[in-house]
This record gives C-alpha cells, sequence and structure tokens, in this order.
C-alpha cells in the first residue's frame, strides 16, 4: 500500500470514529449513524418508578373488539413509543395507525375505532406492586 | 552519562507504532471471508432481522419522520414503489457482492442502498443502535479488492478494513456505556434498569429473576464494568480472546432472557477470529464423495 493510501486511509478512521464520539456525547438519534448508543441506557428508580407498555384495541366495522399487535400497525413497539408525543398532541394520528392496519390487512373488516391504552407498572423496593390501565387517546370513524 | 531521548523521536516511535497498528498484515483470505460473511448477513438482514421495513411501502406519509441524513442529503421518501424496488436490489447486489465478484464496485452500490434501507427502516419513531459496526464493515470493505479464500499472503489493505471493524465494535461497547451515564447516570447501574426489560420483554427464563432484584443490580455493574473495559478486545492473545468469548457470553444471555440480540454487530465480532482457516470448499470436498474427491 502506498504511503498516500495509507494517509487517507488513516484520515477516514480518525473522522468515523471523531464523529461517532461526537455524536455519543452531543448528538441523538436523529443522527443516525452516529447518535449515541442508547441501547437500554435509561433507568427506572426501583421504588416509586413506573414502567410502562401500550397496548392497542379497536373495534372493526363488523362490530368486534379485537386486540392489535404494533406489528399489525406496520410498526414496532417501539416506534410506537417514539410516536407517543405526537399522538398526545394529536390524537387524530391514531387515524393514521387505522389506514396502516386497512392497508396492511385488505381482506380484515377495516377499524371504525381505535384507543391507544396505557399499561403503568408500578415498583417498589425494586419489584412489580401495582398494575394499572389508561387510555392515552381514542381515534373513531364518525 | 544520562541517556537522553529526544521528544521528536518518541513522536516519531508513537506514529509508527499506531500506523503499524492500524495497517496490520493478516492473510487476504481473512478480509475475503469476513466479506463473505457480511454479504450474506444482509440478505438475513434484509429477509428475517428487517424483514418488516417493507411495510413501511404501505404506510401513510404523515407516520414518516425523515432522519438528519434523509433530510439534509438528497435521499428518496419511502413509498410503495421505492420500498420494494431498494429491497430487491439490496438482495440481488448483497448476493452477487457475496461471491467476491466486483468487490469495490458492488461494494460500493450494498453499502449505499444498505444506509437506504436503514433511513427506511429507522424513520418512523425508532432508530435501533446496533448498525455502527455492520456500516463501518460494508464502508471499508469494498477498499479490500480482489482477494480470495485462502489467500496466504499478507495484505495491509485487509488488514486496515478488519482493524476498522474492530475498533467500531469496540467503540460501540464503549460508548454505550457512555451513553448510559449521559441518559440514565449513575442511577443506570443503582436503578431498576433491567427489571425495566424483565417486566416488559422476559422469556420464562428471565421470570424468576423478577423476584431477586439484587441480582439484576449486580448485572448491571457487571455490564458497565464490561462495556468500558471492552477496548481490552483489541488486546492480542489470551486477554483479547477471553474478552471476545465473554461478549459471546452476553450477547446469547441478552437473547435467552430478554429476547434482544444485536446482530448486526455480534456478526462483526468475527472481524477478531482467523477467518483465514475456514476453507469452505476444501471442507465440503473432504465430505462428500464425488469425482473431485481422492479415492
Amino acid at each position: 500500500m502506498t504511503t498516500a493510501g495509507k494517509r487517507i486511509r488513516a484520515a477516514c478512521t480518525t473522522a468515523m470514529f471523531a464523529l461517532v464520539v461526537v455524536g455519543t456525547l452531543f448528538w441523538g438519534d436523529d443522527d443516525f449513524p452516529f447518535g449515541p448508543f442508547r441501547m437500554y441506557s435509561t433507568t427506572t428508580a426501583p421504588t416509586g418508578g413506573a414502567v410502562t407498555i401500550t397496548r392497542f384495541e379497536g373495534t372493526t366495522a363488523a362490530g368486534e373488539d379485537i386486540e392489535i399487535d404494533t406489528d399489525q400497525l406496520g410498526l414496532r413497539r417501539a416506534e410506537v413509543l417514539g410516536q407517543v408525543p405526537r399522538i398526545r398532541r394529536a390524537p387524530s394520528l391514531l387515524s393514521s395507525f387505522a389506514r396502516a392496519y386497512g392497508s396492511l390487512h385488505p381482506d380484515a373488516s377495516p377499524l371504525v375505532e381505535l384507543r391507544m391504552i396505557y399499561g403503568t407498572y408500578v415498583l417498589v423496593g425494586g419489584r412489580s406492586a401495582r398494575y394499572f390501565e389508561r387510555e392515552l387517546a381514542a381515534w373513531s370513524r364518525s | 552519562m544520562e541517556s537522553f531521548v529526544s521528544p521528536t523521536r518518541i513522536e516519531h516511535g508513537l506514529v509508527r507504532r499506531l500506523t503499524s497498528w492500524l495497517f496490520p498484515a493478516p492473510p487476504g483470505g481473512r478480509a475475503a471471508v469476513m466479506r463473505t460473511a457480511v454479504y450474506l448477513f444482509v440478505l438475513f438482514d434484509v429477509l428475517v432481522v428487517t424483514s418488516w421495513a417493507v411495510d413501511r411501502g404501505q404506510l401513510p406519509a404523515d407516520l414518516y419522520r425523515p432522519l438528519f441524513i434523509a433530510r439534509h442529503f438528497p435521499v428518496p421518501s419511502p413509498g410503495p414503489v421505492l420500498v420494494p424496488v431498494v429491497r430487491v436490489a439490496l438482495l440481488i447486489c448483497a448476493a452477487m457482492a457475496a461471491t467476491g465478484r466486483l468487490p469495490r464496485m458492488l461494494g460500493i452500490v450494498v453499502f449505499v442502498l444498505y444506509l437506504e434501507w436503514m433511513v427506511i427502516a429507522f424513520s418512523y419513531g425508532k432508530v435501533d443502535h446496533d448498525r455502527f459496526a455492520i456500516l463501518v464493515a460494508l464502508a471499508v470493505l469494498p477498499t479490500v479488492g480482489g482477494v480470495r479464500w485462502g489467500d496466504q499472503e499478507a495484505d495491509a489493505a485487509s488488514g486496515w478494513a478488519l482493524r476498522c471493524i474492530q475498533v467500531a465494535v469496540v467503540l460501540t461497547y464503549f460508548l454505550a456505556a457512555l451513553a448510559k451515564i449521559r441518559f440514565g447516570g449513575i442511577d443506570w447501574v443503582n436503578g431498576a434498569t433491567l427489571m425495566r426489560a424483565v417486566l416488559r420483554r422476559g422469556t420464562f427464563l428471565a421470570e424468576p429473576l423478577a423476584s431477586y432484584p439484587w441480582l439484576l443490580t449486580a448485572t448491571q455493574y457487571g455490564i458497565m464494568a464490561f462495556e468500558l473495559a471492552a477496548p481490552l478486545m483489541l488486546v492480542c492473545g489470551r486477554v483479547g480472546r477471553l474478552f471476545l468469548g465473554a461478549a459471546v457470553v452476553f450477547h446469547v444471555i441478552t437473547y435467552l432472557f430478554i429476547r434482544l440480540i444485536f446482530l448486526p454487530h455480534v456478526i462483526c465480532l468475527l472481524a477478531f477470529l482467523p477467518l483465514e482457516r475456514a476453507r469452505a470448499v476444501r471442507w465440503v470436498r473432504l465430505r462428500v464423495p464425488g469425482p473431485h474427491s481422492a479415492a
């Protein structure tokens, strides 16, 4: 390998790794692929802390109440969590979820209602002591 | 008489040592095997790991939240045509690249298409954090050029590419520890971090752990120590091998207990192995009787 080849490669290595270090310290997920590696980087207080889960319930045009998995909406569980602040601001965004369900399940009875439910485990002494649910947002075709 | 070494000589010595570390000369066959493994993994990734991304083409546009690179570079938005086209093109090019044909051209095309696949997958509210090493691998492998399986000749270009992948793997662990400190603070090790994971996605193996919070807290200390010490993986000999083994055990246990595996990252651990010893063709010839086998 020529000296120039080595110099270019060394410069690329330095730049690439400098970017990811800066990303870890100052940037966020938006700066992919140089954002921080924050897989499971947040924590929960062992007492008084809460662990939340999200689930969906829908009512079909046939009048049936069904449990809907996030996969059925074309999104992963964490992606739904990532969209929660937007849904809070504008619950009508749930209509897009209902449309996504429709285009991914053309043969199923379409949704006329969709409810997003937040389940909360309350921790005491590091263990789950209580569980409750509340409706975060609802949409109905009207 | 007191011996004296001038600072410039020390500096030169340091640069020389750094250079020889960054450009080791393993047999070219090592990078060739790595290349096959990485491109085959791309196929597996598109078909299995991120198979859900193909649904993006059907989603309403208001769910799309483009990442920085998609907003600032000419990256097309996912749609019913773009997503399947990128998918098929990526599958074909990665399959061809795995054979070692046109390593530079196909390598660059696969890198660009894979990056686009990542933008499609991660622009809907969640970014995965296990992609750095594989993206580095896809970026550096085209520079290796025409090495072949079984090449025994020392090759600095292969050495650099493999070194970059190794450093990317190590940085992923080490910087993940820094991210934990940045986002979780010191509470990350003392809090109910793993309890949350167990409650949310624990397997039947993890369920009993919900009764032993102290064990989970101790594990948190272990994980933090392991990640901060990850640069030891770059040390030659027993220390490095031990650390590599620890990393594999860590990923297997994480998968068994909370169904979480960072496969694109795990595949890059191969860059630490003497892959040139893999001889698929010879292995098959020795075991499958046929006209080519010795009588």
